[in-house]
């Protein structure tokens, strides 16, 4: 049975990977020969030792028991951190720097236990403003203060 | 004394009133930067990374390596204040100097690591001077079957910074190889592994993967752990160190900077590991031994100075043979080659002010952070009693705007999201990103080596062992991968990074 669920976990995602992208390597790409090698080489040579590295994870883990258990996903912080700078990259250009700022803030700070909502909104504010004169004006970083979702200003 | 004359040029390029301004507000946005509570030298650089586009080769990379510094030194500051290690090369600086914290000696040990670190930065300079321009001739005659052999060497190498077990470390390294593939192969012309993405014809933007794993990843860990692993701020009152403080840092700061230049060669992290071994020698040998996690000095110093003396030395690599030591180096070669340098042996011909006025910036540099650091320690803590819920969303906005900035599209922004999330989960399965982040800058190289080398050789692997300098290179490495797999320096790494937690 299953004595080290880190390392099996681990095993199986490094296994996964080497044989996914062994297989595109091999359905995909000119192999070539050693002497002369071509695009697919390299990555099918990587591939093999990644699923042989993840192979022997998977087998460690089933004889030599673990260290620690896995331990619970914080599901909320981590969707909500990682969802931020996917609104973000969707809709900056569309709304402008300010709106994308206030908006990706928001979503991020929700992240924070117990972080209520007036204080999220006040905090998205100030750094909506903070970014805006910071990167828009002083940076010049080239995303429009208001986009135009807004219509013509 | 032909290395007095280079340096005197470089002096004259980073004397220059405009050079040291940008050096200095390299120096002080890196400090603000690096002080904030995970974020180390990688993240800082790439989120500040735009704000030096505008700027000519020579100040634009100034300021870099002003940043560079900068964000380094404030990681010490928050090891020192809060305990929280900015970035992992400061790791070791929390066990001792915020237990001198917590005795009233905060003062003491930022001027500690201060001085440690400013001792180091200038001999180690004195060193880049006097080595960089022999080695480049010996690196003229580096052939392909050199350069990987070398780069070896520095993948394996870094197996020794990643806490979890070396099966881990290794597959670690060949994913990042593997993932550093991305986009079109240089010979053929034929896109690898893009999805079908056009964004990714270019291969994977490595400044998202860096913002995601270390800028995002470390937010979450954060909020994970809790607000209560934020322990209170210990107040600096009196900064100078004593009389005998002063004298029991001596040591440890000639000993640390030796070490730190030694392994600050070595591409793959040098600086990290040199911290380490330099505290681990000073707890072995110094007098005080027995107090030594109770708030030695030196075990701020020592580490501190070999901190510092690898991350000046680590430019030796980068500036002689166009290789990153680190993550952090790839950054600066990224920025080189977009001001229009191809970093290797040829810059020091080439663009002589460039690269002795980079040099030369490397000690203002320091000798800046410490007139910075001391000074304007009352700004530092106060930056640190910034909530964290106004801290992480304003990280989190940082890192949107300069990712989006560096490559002017919203693909990289939405990569910054997969790299933290799968980073995120690889590490909570205790595979540490340092060994990922080096095989991925290095696998484009390491490929287009071997496949050269092969090409030269008619396809006849014993390249690799009848050219000498390549012998020796992969008999180093065979050497460090037997040594690093020990179980007893196994435990021993273990050891290290409990300690740290």
């Amino acid at each position: 049975m299953l004595k080290n669920p880190k390392e099996g976990a681990a095993g199986l995602f490094f296994a996964a990977v080497g044989l996914l992208y062994g297989l595109m390597a091999w359905s995909s790409l000119d192999i070539g020969t050693a002497l002369n090698m071509g695009p697919g080489y390299f990555p099918i040579v990587l591939s093999a030792i990644i699923f042989v590295f993840g192979a022997m994870m998977m087998g460690r883990s089933l004889v030599t028991p673990g260290e620690t258990p896995i331990g619970k996903v914080p599901w909320r912080p981590l969707l909500l951190i990682m969802g931020a700078p996917v609104v973000f990259a969707t809709v900056a250009e569309e709304i402008g720097m300010f709106p994308a700022v206030f908006v990706t803030t928001a979503v991020a700070a929700f992240a924070y236990p117990g972080a209520t909502v007036p204080r999220i909104l006040a905090i998205s504010f100030g750094l909506s403003v903070f970014c805006t004169l910071v990167f828009a004006y002083a940076g010049r970083v080239p995303i429009p203060v208001i986009g135009p979702a807004f219509g013509e200003w | 004394m032909q290395f007095l004359d280079n340096l005197a040029l470089g002096f004259s390029v980073a004397f220059h009133p405009v050079s040291l301004l940008y050096c200095f507000f390299g120096a002080l946005l890196g400090t603000v930067v690096g002080v904030l509570p995970g974020i180390g030298p990688l993240a800082a650089t790439a989120m500040l990374l735009p704000l030096t586009f505008g700027l000519d080769p020579v100040h634009s990379l100034i300021m870099l390596a002003g940043i560079y510094y900068g964000s380094q030194y404030g990681g010490s500051t928050t090891a020192i204040l809060v305990n929280l290690p900015g970035e992992s090369s400061s790791a070791v600086t929390t066990i001792d100097g915020y237990e001198m914290a917590k005795k009233g000696r905060a003062g003491p040990a930022l001027a500690a690591a201060a001085i440690g670190s400013f001792f180091a930065g200038t001999v180690a300079t004195v060193l880049v001077a006097m080595v960089a321009k022999p080695l480049t001739s010996i690196a003229m005659s580096f052939g392909s079957a050199e350069y990987f052999s070398l780069m070896l060497v520095g993948l394996i190498s870094s197996i020794a910074l990643a806490s979890g077990s070396i099966l881990r470390a290794m597959a670690m390294i060949c994913l990042g190889l593997l993932l550093g593939l991305t986009g079109t192969d240089v010979y053929t012309g034929a896109p690898r592994f893009t999805y079908g993405f056009i964004e990714m014809y270019d291969g994977i933007d490595f400044v998202a993967i860096a913002v995601g794993v270390y800028g995002l990843g470390e937010i979450v860990r954060n909020l994970e752990v809790g607000e209560s692993s934020r322990r209170a701020i210990a107040a600096a009152k009196n900064l100078w160190p004593s009389r005998e403080d002063l004298r029991r840092m001596i040591g440890p700061a000639v000993r640390g900077t030796a070490i730190g230049s030694l392994l600050g060669v070595l591409p793959g992290g040098g600086a990290l590991l040199s911290s380490f071994v330099a505290y681990n020698i000073e707890k072995k040998s110094s007098p005080n031994s027995a107090e030594f996690g109770h708030g030695a000095i030196e075990g701020v110093t020592a580490p501190e100075a070999a901190n510092n003396a690898g991350a000046q030395t680590s430019f030796i690599p980068m500036l002689v043979l166009g290789l990153p030591s680190n993550a952090t180096m790839a950054l600066m070669i990224g920025a080189m080659i977009m001001q229009g340098l191809q970093p290797g042996p040829s810059v020091i011909t080439s663009n002589p002010d460039i690269f002795w006025g980079l040099i030369a910036s490397m000690w203002i540099g320091n000798a800046m952070l410490v007139f910075l650091n001391l000074p304007l320690i009352g700004l530092w803590v106060s930056l640190l009693r910034v909530p964290y819920l106004v801290l992480f969303p304003a990280i989190i906005a940082f890192s949107c705007i300069g990712v989006y900035s560096v490559s002017n599209s919203a693909f990289s922004v939405y990569l910054v999201a997969v790299a933290g999330g799968i980073g995120y989960m690889l590490m909570k399965l205790d595979c540490e990103p340092a060994p990922f982040i080096l095989g991925f800058i290095l696998g484009p190289m390491l490929e287009e080596h071997l496949r050269r080398a092969m090409l030269i050789s008619n396809g006849d692997l014993s390249v690799f062992v009848t050219r000498p300098i390549s012998a020796v290179l992969l008999a180093i490495a065979v050497v460090t991968l037997i040594i690093v797999g020990r179980p007893t320096i196994a435990r021993r790494r273990k050891e290290v990074f409990v300690e740290e937690e």
